[in-house]
């Protein structure tokens, strides 16, 4: 936008220009509709490039607020969080418009806050809990989330979660519990009941799909689903492992669980290996090693976790009961690691969370760190979450704050066979599944 | 050879020194809506896209006029702007220092909008827009309607229509 001086007043001085470019404008904004869904990057350039048909595009829906410009308010209601929004969808018909389009989705996705959602399990169902970090305490806040008999969920990508059918056995469904909209996915071919599988929910930003990403056992291969295909199929490839000899696990023990997503763009799974995960791209398709940090000593495949931290994978290791080492790989496609930190129980600042049923003396000291199971990380990789392996069914997790070295432990309603799934809510909506295709 | 090297290390101290000179003393003054002028650096009124457009076009020899921003807000405005010349110096104190500076009350924030979008100062319409945000959360839709001024255009038949589409009755 140019200014210039013209007497004493500094005026707009591309009134002209504008209506020169008001027909390239439109067929600009025409197409950063139709390329704009979940790719936050491309987003930002898209927005900054294309900001003049932006403010044209709003202006022609006028929202009324007295002496603000329509990009200023623009930009207000898009950092209001999508779970308010839901309920300002009805103030008048502009809001209506602007809140249920796609680039407005995609922008308010980006200031999405993530949580966690806490799955456990009651009898036939699970209960599920979200867990929001408080913005300035070390402390958080639990809410009920989403039914309240749940089935079994899987994962979350884009505010959708993947979630077993609570009432019909060997189904998934793709829901969003903010907007209500479901996606019920066919049976898979290899028959599989979703109960012992690994099973994600990934976006590939590039072809702006859904895709449902599955695996029973290698012999069946990959499943594969696309959410909204018209043949409402799911396409099979081939497993990582050609070769029986290939299979770090033992098939007898071994059954597949779900993977950790990275933005639902790059899954990894975990197969009892000291030496690589398996990874796969959602937009490739294509499975492959990825090999773990060199640690310079041998790996033991059951002292580590994996977890999406800050947009990354990382590798956390339990070196000794004093120590715990984390690693993030910084660069997929090149397979490189870096130690982003190591928590030594001497330099840890330990304390326990006000709670008045504390029983033993034990749980005033500092855990033993072999024990400790990372689970999840918040804040955008700031705040790393812990279960302790024998905690039984006493609900203890410990948080630890990276940047302060501090450790905290708290009660909630968590156990052993709980399941943590990183998750940020968005509106994203459909009225046919068929929607969730790019245009 | 000999003669390009001499011409580069006599070049290259006066260019440095030209530049410091320019940094220093380049101060450009700025009029208030109310007519009170502010004389500021030059690096800190350049965060307004506004006046460095201004700069770059060679339009700020002389006092600028800002009529749409009065003189409480700029100095305001201007206030962000110096914490905001050297970005990389103390992400938590800036931190610190946003966090304070953006705790004011409704009207305030509404000029500091006003001007920072005027100005087109990026990170000061996103901090303001944030807190506006911030306190909209949670309120009621009537509310809402109040703050923004928004008359409800449905029809009772339409506004019956929208809630029946995002309406879905899971089988419980």
């Amino acid at each position: 936008m140019r200014y210039e001086l013209k007497g004493n007043i500094l005026q707009y001085c591309n009134e002209k220009e504008k209506e020169e470019e008001e027909e390239e404008e439109e067929e600009a904004l025409a197409n950063l509709l139709e390329n704009v869904i979940f790719d936050s990057e491309d987003i930002y350039t898209h927005y900054k490039t294309k900001e003049k048909s932006l403010l044209k595009y709003h202006k022609d829906k006028k929202i009324p607020l007295p002496n603000l410009p329509e990009l200023v308010i623009y930009n207000i209601i898009v950092k209001i969080p999508a779970e308010y929004l839901q309920k300002y969808r009805y103030l008048c018909k502009s809001w209506h418009d602007i809140i249920s389009s796609k680039m407005f989705i995609a922008q308010n996705f980006i200031h999405s806050k993530a949580e966690l959602l806490i799955l456990v399990k009651k009898r036939s169902y699970f209960k599920a809990t979200s867990l929001r970090m408080d913005e300035k305490e070390f402390d958080f806040k639990l809410d009920n989330f989403g039914l309240a008999r749940m089935g079994r969920t899987r994962s979350s990508c884009n505010g959708l979660v993947l979630i077993n059918d609570p009432k019909i056995e060997g189904k998934l469904n793709a829901i969003n519990f903010l907007t209500k909209c479901k996606a019920i996915l066919p049976q898979c071919p290899s028959g599989c009941p979703h109960k012992t599988c690994g099973v994600a929910l990934g976006f590939s930003p590039s072809t702006k799909e859904y895709k449902v990403v599955h695996i029973y056992a290698d012999g069946f291969g990959y499943e594969i689903f696309t959410l909204g295909c018209s043949d409402n199929k799911w396409k099979c490839i081939p497993g990582p492992f050609k070769e029986p000899y290939e299979r770090p696990f033992n098939l007898n023990t071994f059954h597949w669980s779900d993977p950790v997503s990275k933005h639902g763009q790059v899954l990894h799974w975990y197969v009892s290996s000291k030496e690589h995960v398996i990874s796969m791209d959602v937009n490739n398709e294509t499975p492959r090693k990825t090999y773990l940090p060199t640690l310079g000593k041998m790996i033991d495949w059951k002292r580590y976790s994996l977890l999406e931290m800050g947009g990354y994978l990382s590798f956390v290791y339990n070196v000794s009961n004093i120590q715990i080492d984390v690693w993030i790989l910084k660069d997929f496609a090149a397979q490189v690691w870096i130690k982003k930190l190591g928590i030594l129980s001497e330099s840890v600042n330990y304390t326990v969370s006000k709670n008045p049923s504390l029983p033993n003396k034990y749980e005033h000291s500092l855990p033993d760190f072999h024990k400790l199971v990372a689970l999840a990380s918040l804040r955008n990789g700031e705040i790393m979450m812990f279960k302790h392996e024998n905690s039984k069914n006493d609900g203890r997790i410990y948080l630890y704050e990276i940047k302060h070295m501090e450790l905290k432990m708290f009660k909630i309603n968590i156990k052993d066979e709980s399941k943590v799934v990183p998750h940020r809510s968005s509106l994203v909506s459909w009225k046919t599944e068929s929607e969730l295709l790019p245009r | 050879a000999i003669q390009s090297s001499r011409f580069s290390c006599v070049g290259f101290p006066l260019a440095y020194i030209f530049l410091a000179c320019k940094k220093k003393s380049m101060a450009l003054k700025l009029k208030s809506s109310d007519n009170k002028i502010f004389e500021v650096e030059e690096l800190v009124a350049v965060q307004s896209e506004t006046i460095k457009s201004l700069v770059e076009d060679g339009c700020a020899n002389n006092v600028i006029p800002l009529p749409n921003v009065d003189s409480k807000t700029l100095e305001l405005v201007l206030d962000w702007c110096k914490n905001h010349v050297d970005v990389k110096l103390d992400e938590e104190k800036l931190k610190e220092y946003e966090d304070k500076f953006i705790e004011v009350d409704l009207a305030v924030l509404y000029d500091l909008l006003m001007a920072a979008n005027y100005l087109n100062i990026k990170d000061l319409l996103n901090r303001a827009s944030q807190k506006v945000a911030d306190m909209l959360k949670g309120k009621k839709p009537e509310q809402i309607r109040e703050t923004f001024n928004i008359v409800n255009d449905f029809s009772p038949e339409e506004e019956e229509e929208i809630r029946k589409e995002n309406l879905w009755a899971f089988e419980e």
